[in-house]
């Protein structure tokens, strides 16, 4: 679909074989238990029309996969407060695309809702008090709308590669001006205005209501 | 609509549901957590005052023996002032029955069903409350006498199979907690136990076939609902530790895993959520038959029977958006809530 939809780029997910390549292709290789040669799922994959552009790293694979909802559950990990991390379990996550045109240049809007608990916690952070909550969402708020930038930051400097559909988003908006700017989207894609703006509500604690960390002295 | 008659053995059955409705679950966390390992004295001091609360309610249910506690204050305060007090009152119920719903929810959700939606589940148990609400009282009294037989079974049940790992040095020293905080603690015990009775003013004694003698009814179900109460913060205490029994946000539910005979009667802590849900459902019932009914009299209905469905519908998206996250509702327990509770529970006491 994407090959040929204008304004959506490729992706697919790699697939890496590890170990001895010559094993792998005998019979040899599954009498084993633990096997010499073995298929593992990698990074994603770039394209630009039907060619191989490179290839996502872990974290911006995050952020693609937030930014086109192909989330379903995940953890995150985050740091507390103060010092030390903590983990959120992230239970729905959904984000929405919306193209527009300020002033004649487009422009995309991401906005996204989380929903999550707290996982773990590896800090002194008094959970009973409700305001902590609301900092951890901050916080997490801040870390995914920083992933996601990133992400679209280097989808548009290095690669040039609109892979999360803004092109098909504007299209929808804007059929007119969409019309003019789509023979050099790639240019234009690369210095898009994007605003990210997420919001997390946790909602759970697991089973505890705080951590007996809290009360462990230095 | 008038001649819903039930007798004193079921209105009993349906007190007990309603003392240990949501308690068993949440209060011996709540208890442990302000004063450690006396959490069961608070408990037996909380049910000897709430039976005081009880019988003074009773007291009021003796001057007018026919009426429900809305045409009460009508009778008393005057028509207009009688009618918005009472409007406050069916308030509080109607905010209590989807505060229930929302217990159900993140309990299921925390523990049985990570992955379903709240919002699925607080649907399906409203769903059954307007049920039984629309079948009237008779039709509910008449299933809680054929329940409670199931709760106490497992009731029975859990208790003797936890018993072994009773240890006494987690409730040494006894009266450590100073004497006001264990009074203060007590309090918030009572409103979820006994003032929030006010609501079953609306059934008694209007409801009973015999009237005001259903009185002595009235106080052993609250007894043997703040009996079950004690024996599960003591066992709590006894069996997890006060500082455990503290963290934990349900600890009757973390109490029955703790369970194992013999490697071999193990993890039934799944009977010990059915008898939660079954009687927290009791009390979200009544709370919701109050709220109908209530609003009914107040406007001079002739059936309660056609508010159930859209109260049933608010209800539900009330309780998903009433309390941000789970933390927010335990600080809304200790401070508005109680402070909510008493002002209608007691005020109307003075008028």
């Amino acid at each position: 679909m994407e090959l040929i939809s204008e304004g959506k780029e490729a992706v697919l997910t790699g697939i890496q074989l590890a170990g001895n390549k010559q094993i792998g292709s005998t019979q040899q290789n599954i009498e084993s238990i633990s096997k010499p040669a073995q298929i593992k799922y990698d990074n994603l994959a770039i394209f630009k029309e039907d060619r191989l552009m490179g290839w996502l790293t872990e974290q911006d694979s995050r952020g693609y996969s937030g930014i086109t909802n192909s989330v379903k559950s995940t953890v995150t990990s985050i740091s507390c407060p103060n010092e030390g991390k903590s983990t959120i379990e992230v239970t729905n996550f959904h984000s929405k695309i919306e193209g527009n045109i300020v002033h004649g240049k487009p422009e995309v809007n991401i906005h996204t809702k989380a929903e999550g608990k707290v996982g773990e916690v590896r800090c002194k952070i008094d959970l009973k008090n409700p305001e902590a909550i609301q900092e951890l969402e901050k916080i997490y708020e801040k870390e995914a709308t920083r992933i996601i930038n990133e992400t679209i930051h280097v989808l548009q400097q290095e690669y040039q590669s609109d892979i999360f559909g803004f092109g098909e988003a504007i299209h929808r908006s804007n059929p007119q001006e969409w019309d003019q700017i789509k023979e050099n989207w790639d240019e234009e894609f690369s210095d898009l205005t994007v605003n990210v703006k997420v919001d997390m509500k946790i909602r759970l604690t697991g089973t505890v209501n705080s951590s007996f960390l809290e009360k462990i002295k230095n | 609509m008038q001649n819903i008659k039930i007798n004193p053995y079921q209105f009993m059955v349906l007190v007990v549901l309603f003392s240990v409705g949501t308690s068993i679950l949440i209060v011996p966390s709540f208890l442990a957590s302000e004063t450690k390992q006396d959490a069961w004295i608070v408990a037996i001091l909380g049910t000897a005052i709430g039976l005081i609360v009880i019988w003074l309610f009773c007291l009021i249910a003796q001057w007018f023996p026919d009426l429900t506690f809305v045409q009460m204050m009508e009778k008393v305060l005057g028509r207009w002032l009688g009618k918005a007090a009472s409007l406050l009152f069916v308030f509080m119920s109607f905010v209590y029955t989807a505060i229930l719903l929302y217990y159900s929810g993140t309990f299921l959700n925390t523990h049985l069903m990570p992955n379903t939606p709240m919002v699925a589940l607080n649907i399906l148990l409203a769903i059954i409350i307007v049920m039984g609400v629309r079948l009237g009282l008779e039709t509910i009294a008449r299933s809680a006498e054929v329940l409670i037989l199931i709760c106490l079974i497992f009731f029975l049940f859990l208790v003797f199979f936890i018993s072994p790992q009773v240890n006494f040095d987690n409730l040494q020293p006894v009266f450590e907690a100073e004497p006001k905080k264990i009074v203060q603690t007590s309090l918030s015990f009572i409103e979820v136990t006994s003032v929030n009775a006010i609501v079953l003013l609306m059934i008694f004694p209007a409801f009973i076939n015999t009237g005001i003698k259903a009185k002595k009814f009235f106080l052993i179900g609250n007894l043997l609902g703040g009996i079950v109460i004690i024996i599960f913060t003591f066992l709590c205490v006894a069996v997890l530790g006060a500082y455990n029994t503290g963290i934990e946000l349900y600890p009757g539910y973390a109490l029955a895993k703790r369970i194992n005979v013999g490697e071999f009667i193990q993890r039934i802590e799944a009977l010990m959520g059915t008898l939660w849900i079954i009687a927290l459902y009791y009390k979200a019932t009544i709370y919701f038959y109050v709220t109908v009914l209530g609003f009914a009299q107040i406007f001079n209905l002739k059936d309660y029977r056609p508010l159930t469905i859209p109260f049933g519908i608010i209800a539900v998206v009330i309780s998903i958006v009433i309390f941000q996250d789970v933390i927010y509702q335990q600080r809304w327990n200790t401070t508005i809530g109680l402070i909510f509770s008493y002002t209608i529970g007691y005020s109307y006491l003075f008028y």
